[in-house]
């Protein structure tokens, strides 16, 4: 059990790591196309930034808590209908992630008048980018789940 | 001789101590039971518009809340109905009113050919008895959006007879506003009739709406003229912290969302920049924010110390901040009542009072003055 809420933790700060470099992403390179100075060290400078402060600084709840229970929830919902269905849990688990992603960058706006509170997912290619870092979270954790099975 | 130190500290008491005396006032309520008070425009010694978001235009008379709104006021754009932005915004009059009773009001309109999305609209109509008529459009924020945050909505007329309106970026759309094809965190300059005058900066440029007088500004609620009628005050929200105050020049650029010193509301960066040649720097920001709603130069006698200093309404925590200049720099701030809320706007009285908006459903009009 203790490995496996490893696991867990290890994929969360992964989806997390990914969804900020992303976040960061999308708005340096806006800066960069309006021809502010941006270099590699101010991009990683940048990243490094948002990791403390998308999880300390935002009005919003930490993006790690925020992921953290979107992908516990996730999975749960997985992990029981697995109880009762035969699929490879690599795969499913996959789904799962996904759609909590896709659920959390497409339900958040909602919650917000339409206001995109998450920058990176703006754009449909952002959704979709933030969905497949769920899906590669899940893959991973579903991958563990049947090795150690 | 040991004791001189002590010299600058009784004097800087001293000074306090008149300072407070001279700018000492009583408050009375003039009217309340406003939805959402935003604009007020002061007609005369005894008469007041008050714009309510929900869509009601009321009327002030004698210290009278008159309870039938004035009709003919076209339908808002109301998302969501407990109006945190939005709906019914500014109202001004025109600099001859009293000739052609002509008054002129902003607020978010839906599209006609997609009611999902709406637009920043301001609207003249003639003033008659309880009545708007002879009402049309004289500007559309373009493109409409989807989101109903940002509007700006600020109308402010200047000494040769244009005006002024700031456009927001919608919240979710700023990277346009260091684009001139959109009125997206842009203030445009229009002739009172909505038509564009021939001396804006972009008139005639390839790929610029010719409206256009300034950019890249994000969410501009406050502008006022100074006093020595040439001077442009406004200010605008930050995202998280970085509200600024700017004196506003005719074609610059406000640097808006490459410079800023807020960060964004999940704690990201906007940029990491927050000054850059060619991007204008605003005189006096905050960190953390105060969401700054309005803003007035005092012009009365009623209170000596008071003049030409800069009020601005803020509504976090929710205050009025007392602004002392000197050569257009910012060399003081006084917070004033605060314990009064979320504060929407400040306007100066024909009396030299000054008058006060509280926000929210059950907003106030507040009177400051001296006996």
């Amino acid at each position: 059990m203790l490995k496996k809420f490893t696991i867990f933790v290890a994929i969360v700060i992964l989806v997390m790591t990914l969804f900020i470099v992303q976040t960061t992403s999308s708005y340096m390179l806006y800066l960069y196309q309006m021809g502010m100075p941006v270099d590699l060290k101010a991009f990683f400078l940048a990243v490094w930034t948002d990791l403390i402060g998308m999880n300390f600084h935002g009005l919003l709840p930490p993006i790690a808590l925020v992921i953290f229970v979107v992908l516990g929830v996730a999975f749960l919902v997985a992990h029981l209908i697995l109880k009762r269905i035969s699929v490879e849990k690599k795969y499913f688990y996959a789904f799962a992630g996904a759609s909590g992603m896709f659920t959390l960058v497409t339900l958040f706006p909602a919650l917000t008048y339409d206001l995109e509170m998450y920058r990176g997912a703006l754009t449909l290619l952002g959704k979709g980018y933030l969905t497949a870092t769920g899906a590669l979270g899940g893959y991973i954790f579903g991958l563990n789940l049947q090795r150690q099975s | 001789m040991r004791f001189h130190f002590l010299f600058p500290l009784v004097f800087i008491l001293f000074a306090n101590a008149v300072i407070s005396a001279d700018s000492e006032f009583k408050m009375e309520t003039l009217a309340e039971g406003l939805d959402h008070a935003w604009g007020i425009a002061v007609v005369s010694d005894n008469e007041i518009l008050v714009t309510e978001g929900v869509g009601r235009l009321r009327r002030i008379v004698d210290g009278q809340l008159d309870p039938v709104p004035i009709k003919g006021i076209p339908p808002v754009f109301l998302y969501p109905d407990d109006l945190t932005q939005g709906g019914l915004c500014d109202v001004a009059l025109h600099p001859r009113y009293n000739e052609n009773q002509l008054i002129y009001l902003s607020f978010g309109e839906a599209d006609k050919d997609d009611p999902s999305l709406n637009a920043m609209t301001v609207i003249r109509g003639r003033l008659e008895g309880h009545n708007l008529v002879d009402v049309q459009q004289i500007f559309k924020a373009e493109p409409p959006r989807k989101t109903a945050a940002h509007y700006g909505a600020r109308i402010l007329f200047l000494g040769d007879g244009t005006m002024l309106i700031t456009s927001g970026d919608g919240f979710n759309y700023r990277d346009q506003a260091q684009t001139l094809d959109n009125h997206v965190g842009k203030i445009v300059r229009l002739n009172d009739d909505g038509s564009i005058p021939d001396d804006n900066p972009f008139v005639g440029m390839k790929d610029a709406l010719p409206d256009i007088w300034s950019f890249g500004h994000r969410n501009p609620t406050g502008m006022a003229l100074g006093n020595d009628g040439m001077t442009i005050f406004e200010h605008e929200h930050g995202p998280q912290g970085g509200d600024e105050l700017n004196i506003v020049n005719i074609g610059k650029n406000y640097g808006w969302p490459l410079i800023t010193y807020g960060l964004d509301y999940s704690g990201s960066l906007i940029t990491p920049f927050t000054e850059r040649e060619g991007l204008e720097q605003p005189i006096k920001y905050w960190v953390p924010s105060i969401a700054p709603s309005a803003l007035a130069i005092y012009q009365g006698d009623m209170f000596p110390d008071w003049k030409d200093n800069l009020f601005i309404t803020a509504m976090v925590p929710g205050d009025l901040r007392r602004l002392t200049m000197i050569n257009d720099k910012v060399v003081g701030e006084e917070i004033m009542l605060s314990e009064l809320g979320r504060l929407r706007n400040v306007v100066n009285s024909t009396d030299g009072s000054l008058l006060v908006a509280t926000d929210g459903p059950d907003g106030k009009i507040i009177r400051l003055y001296k006996n």
